[in-house]
Formats: C-alpha cells, sequence, structure tokens
C-alpha cells in the first residue's frame, strides 16, 4: 500500500513537472536578460532576473486598450452563448419536434467545421452583415463576439443537453400545475440547477475567445484601437529576428489571468464535466 | 382555438433553439457553403473570380504528387494522437483520482497547457527544440545524446524522422488536460457502492477496472475521445508554428496543405478544404460507428 502511494506520488510529480514546464519555460525567458536569453549556455535559472521586457509589452502603445478589448469581448462571448446554448439545450431535450434530429446532426457537423478554411468567406460574411449592422462589421470588437459565439454554440449546446437532461423534468411540471409560466420555470428552476454546466461551457467559450489570432487578425484590419492581445504579441514577430522576451512576456501577461481563473473554478470544472456526460 | 393553440405549441421549441439555429447557419454553415462553391471556380491569384471552372481544382489536388503521403500522413497523426491522448489520459484520471499528498499540485499543473494557448504553446516548444539556444538539445547534451559539434540531429524539428513525433507528442500534451478532467469528471459519477460490492466479492483490481470502471466511463470517453478526433484533425496551429509542414511536405497534414495551396491557387485549397471537411465527417461517422455510441452524440 505504502508503495502504491509512492509510486502514485512519484508519477503525479513527473506529469506536473512535464506538464508546467512550457509554462515556466515561458516566464523564466520572460524573465531574463536580453544577453542571457541569446546565449548559448542554456540555464534553467536566472541570476540576474530583469523586468525590461515586460516594461516593453506594457510601454507599447495601447497595451491596456487591447487587454480591456480582449476582456470585453470574452466576456460578451461568454455571457451570450450560455444564454444561447442553455435556450437550445432546452429546446432539444424537453420537446419533440419536426426537425430535432437535422437540427442535431447540424449542431455536430458546425462542430467539424475547419476554422482557418472559412477565414476568406467568413471575411466577406462579416463585411456584408457590417453594412446592414455597422455594430458587428469590419473593424468592431462586435464582429468579434459575433463570430466567436457561433463557433462556440455546438460545443456548448452539447455540453448543456447533459445538464438539463440530469434534471428531472418533473420538477418542472410541479411548477408549471402551480400555475407557472414556461418562462418563469425556465429561469427560476431549471437555470439554477444547470448553473455548473454554465461554468464549464463558459470557461471554454473564455478560452476560444481570449486566445483568438485568427479572427482578431482576419477582421479588425485597420482599427487600431479595436485590436486585442495578440496585436500586442504580434509586434515582437520580427522577419529578421524574432523578439523572444518581448514574445514570451508578453505570453506570460496573456497566460496568467486565464490559468488564475482557471485554477479558482478548478472544482467545479470536473462538477461541470461531470453532468455533461452523465446519461 | 384549440388548433390554433397546437400550431403554437409546435412554434415554441423553435422559438427556444431559433436563434442557436440562426446563428451557427448564417456564420458556420453558410461559409461552409461558399467554400464548397468556390472549390468549383477558377479564382487568380489575387481573389478574382473568373468563372465556374468544373472539377478541375479536384482534378488538380488529386493530380499532386505530394496528394496520397498526405493524405495518409494525416489518418496517422490523428489515430497517434488521439491514440495516446487517450491512453495517457486515462491511466492519470485513474491516478487522479485517488488521494495522495501530491494530488492537488499535479491537478494544477496539469491545467497550464489548457489554459495557454495551443499557438503559444507550439511556439514555446518550437523554441524550447531550438538547435542552437533551445533548453532540450541542452538537456539532451548533458546527458550525453548529443556531442557537443550537434550536426543534424541538433535540429530536431529540421528533419521529418524526429519532427513528426516531436509534432505528435506536442499535440498530445494540449490534448491530455481536458481529455483528463473530462474522464475525472466521468469517475466521479460512477456511485462508490458498486466497488463495495465488487471489493467483498473479491475481484482483483485489474477485474475492478475492467468489469466496472470501463464500461460505465465508456460515454464520458467517447465524448471525449470524438472531440480530440475533430479537435486534431482540424488542427493547425502547431504543426505550422513549429515546422510550416516542412521539410518538403513531409510534416504537413491535409489541413496545412489547404493553407499552403491558398497562396499557389485558391480554387484548389477550396477543393482540399471540402475534401478535409468530407473526411472528418466520415472519420466521425466511422468513429460512432465503431463505438456503438450514436445515440448518445446525436
Amino acid at each position: 500500500m505504502k508503495r502504491a502511494r509512492l509510486a502514485a506520488n512519484t508519477v503525479a510529480i513527473v506529469a506536473a513537472v512535464v506538464t508546467f514546464f512550457p509554462i515556466y519555460w515561458m516566464a523564466l525567458s520572460a524573465l531574463k536578460p536580453a544577453g542571457e536569453i541569446q546565449s548559448l549556455q542554456v540555464r534553467p535559472w536566472t541570476l540576474a532576473p530583469t523586468l525590461e521586457h515586460f516594461e516593453r509589452v506594457l510601454g507599447g502603445e495601447n497595451f491596456a486598450r487591447y487587454l480591456l478589448n480582449s476582456l470585453m469581448v470574452a466576456l460578451a462571448v461568454v455571457a451570450l452563448s450560455a444564454l444561447v446554448a442553455f435556450l437550445a439545450a432546452v429546446a432539444v431535450t424537453r420537446f419533440t419536434f419536426r426537425f430535432r434530429t437535422t437540427v442535431l446532426i447540424m449542431f455536430l457537423v458546425a462542430q467539424m467545421v475547419p476554422v482557418e478554411a472559412l477565414t476568406i468567406p467568413l471575411f466577406f460574411l462579416v463585411r456584408d452583415i457590417g453594412t446592414a449592422v455597422p455594430g458587428v462589421g469590419l473593424n468592431t470588437l462586435g464582429s468579434l463576439v459575433l463570430v466567436h459565439l457561433a463557433f462556440s454554440l455546438p460545443f456548448a449546446i452539447w455540453m448543456m443537453r447533459g445538464f438539463v437532461a440530469a434534471v428531472p423534468e418533473a420538477l418542472e411540471e410541479a411548477a408549471m400545475i402551480d400555475g407557472a409560466s414556461r418562462p418563469v420555470v425556465l429561469w427560476r428552476i431549471l437555470f439554477p440547477l444547470v448553473a455548473p454546466g454554465l461554468i464549464a461551457t463558459g470557461v471554454f467559450s473564455f478560452i476560444t475567445a481570449w486566445n483568438d489570432f485568427i479572427f482578431a487578425r482576419t477582421f479588425i484590419i485597420s482599427a487600431k484601437d479595436n485590436q486585442t492581445l495578440p496585436a500586442a504579441l504580434l509586434v515582437f514577430f520580427k522577419p529578421d529576428e524574432n523578439d523572444w522576451g518581448g514574445i514570451m512576456a508578453a505570453s506570460t501577461l496573456m497566460t496568467i489571468p486565464v490559468l488564475i481563473f482557471f485554477v479558482a473554478v478548478q472544482r467545479r470544472l470536473v462538477a461541470g464535466l461531470g453532468g455533461a456526460v452523465k446519461d | 382555438m384549440r388548433h390554433r393553440s397546437r400550431g403554437l405549441r409546435a412554434l415554441e421549441p423553435l422559438a427556444w433553439v431559433g436563434p442557436a439555429i440562426v446563428l451557427i447557419a448564417l456564420v458556420v454553415l453558410w461559409p461552409v457553403v461558399e467554400m464548397i462553391r468556390s472549390s468549383f471556380l477558377k479564382i487568380s491569384k489575387f481573389g478574382v473570380v473568373q468563372g465556374g471552372n468544373g472539377t478541375a481544382n479536384y482534378d488538380r489536388l488529386f493530380a499532386e504528387p505530394d496528394f496520397a503521403s498526405i493524405m495518409g500522413r494525416t489518418l496517422i497523426w490523428v489515430v497517434a494522437v488521439v491514440g495516446l491522448t487517450v491512453i495517457i489520459s486515462l491511466a492519470l484520471a485513474q491516478l487522479f483520482n485517488q488521494r495522495f499528498p501530491g494530488r492537488k499540485i499535479a491537478r494544477w499543473a496539469l491545467i497550464a497547457p489548457w489554459a495557454a494557448s495551443v499557438l503559444m504553446t507550439a511556439i514555446i516548444f518550437r523554441w524550447m527544440l531550438d538547435p542552437e539556444v533551445g533548453v532540450i538539445n541542452m538537456i539532451r547534451r548533458d546527458l550525453g545524446f548529443l556531442d557537443a559539434l550537434g550536426g543534424a540531429s541538433a535540429d530536431p524539428l529540421g528533419q521529418s524522422a524526429t519532427a513528426m513525433p516531436w509534432l505528435i507528442f506536442v499535440a498530445v500534451f494540449v490534448s491530455v488536460p481536458f481529455t483528463t478532467y473530462a474522464l475525472i469528471a466521468g469517475l466521479s459519477t460512477i456511485p462508490g457502492d458498486i466497488y463495495e460490492a465488487a471489493r467483498m466479492d473479491g475481484a482483483s483490481k485489474m477485474r475492478i477496472y475492467w468489469a466496472i470502471t470501463f464500461p460505465l466511463l465508456r460515454p464520458a470517453l467517447t465524448v471525449a475521445a470524438l472531440i480530440n478526433v475533430m479537435n486534431v484533425f482540424n488542427n493547425f496551429p502547431i504543426i505550422w508554428a513549429m515546422t510550416r509542414g516542412q521539410p518538403g511536405y513531409s510534416t504537413s497534414t491535409s489541413t496545412i496543405f489547404m493553407y499552403i495551396l491558398k497562396n499557389r491557387d485558391i480554387g484548389e485549397s477550396a477543393a482540399m478544404s471540402v475534401v478535409n471537411f468530407g473526411m472528418v465527417i466520415i472519420l466521425t461517422v466511422v468513429f460512432l460507428k465503431v463505438t456503438r455510441w450514436r445515440s448518445e452524440v446525436a
């Protein structure tokens, strides 16, 4: 028993070291002075930590603006995606309607769409929508919200289905007999019960929106004020020689908030994922 | 009156699911239709449509000398990454489901690759694999696997024999956290008293795992594996950031090839996208058939 425990601890520590190493290397490189980064003597520590790279990132024009934009886009996507996915999940689990199977297959197929193949048609789509609804056209944060929202939905609905199905229908029926209308039942009874699922799906849509490069580079072409965090990172990639210190410092700043957020909701995440796969 | 209310009742679910359908149809599926349409068009280098092209784009794509090897590699890539991810995640989930002192920290560490963007992780790995200033070569040198002069073996991403295993490693690395967490979640839904009963009957640990844990874990495993199949198949940032599909096309999957073609011939690139999309659908259907979990998913 003792040996088994020792083995478990050893494997866990090795797994932890391996998984955490790239993050450690990123943060370490961000703290190394420029000379040490390019040095052929690679050392897994630094004796002269410096904040010069962070200063360069934070001192770059508009960093605070980019951060705020990224945050606004990600939070808007999380809120809207949770709401729309919740309603859709209720529809496909609580009702039997004519095109139900078609709709479910459509969600599944949408999950398989390769994003990189669609940038050109998406560009034209956003441009055309922009002429009708200026708020979601090219160069707007709205376009990022719209596209991320749509791409996050298939997975979110898929996950939420399991949660809604796990709530006994009798609960809602009882409330309806007591005279509550369906929207009231949905909002007051079902919504709080599926909250763990909403947290889990929210984490997913947050991560994809926050870490996105491809949509930000496709739709935000000229509006400097509407750029998101990747813009602050990409300036350090140069054709001749990449500025690794800057890249690593910007990446660290981009990753840390998500990491903290993740660790904070870790326990709920397990509960959340559990509900999604229950029968 | 009664008839009308029945008609309204039939429309009610559409009101709930409507926003989702409209958004997905407009933003996700409409571009797919456009992609399919443009695969039959003749498009100039600068994106000007020059009329229909029949199946010429497809003919050219299938005639590419590297087409067959790229499709084969894509299949190996998906099977290897998803297979390894599932095996490692099953073991880790089992481990992290037990109580031991290091568990909490290990679970936190496991989250890290999930929280970091896949593109950033790939870039960090490429840098760690740098032939001159990369930390991984430093470790290899210190352990004596690499002589100080280096030579060709000092650039693991520069040659296909070593580049592909590294790409697969990084893809597994970024896929394991989600899969493990999904499986931990699956394990937590298995009621403890089943194990109690099995232990009372004197069943061995291996037997308990294969007779109880694994079958009850199957729904979670199927969903997690299926999501991995789709993600890995369509994965672009890892290979692009680390090797750009080079040397030659020796580390290109169909998604990478599609992107390379985009700069050469937009029509042929669209044809590749369509073939790619068709393959994901076929792969998913096969997967669902093999695992017999169609009802679980659809």
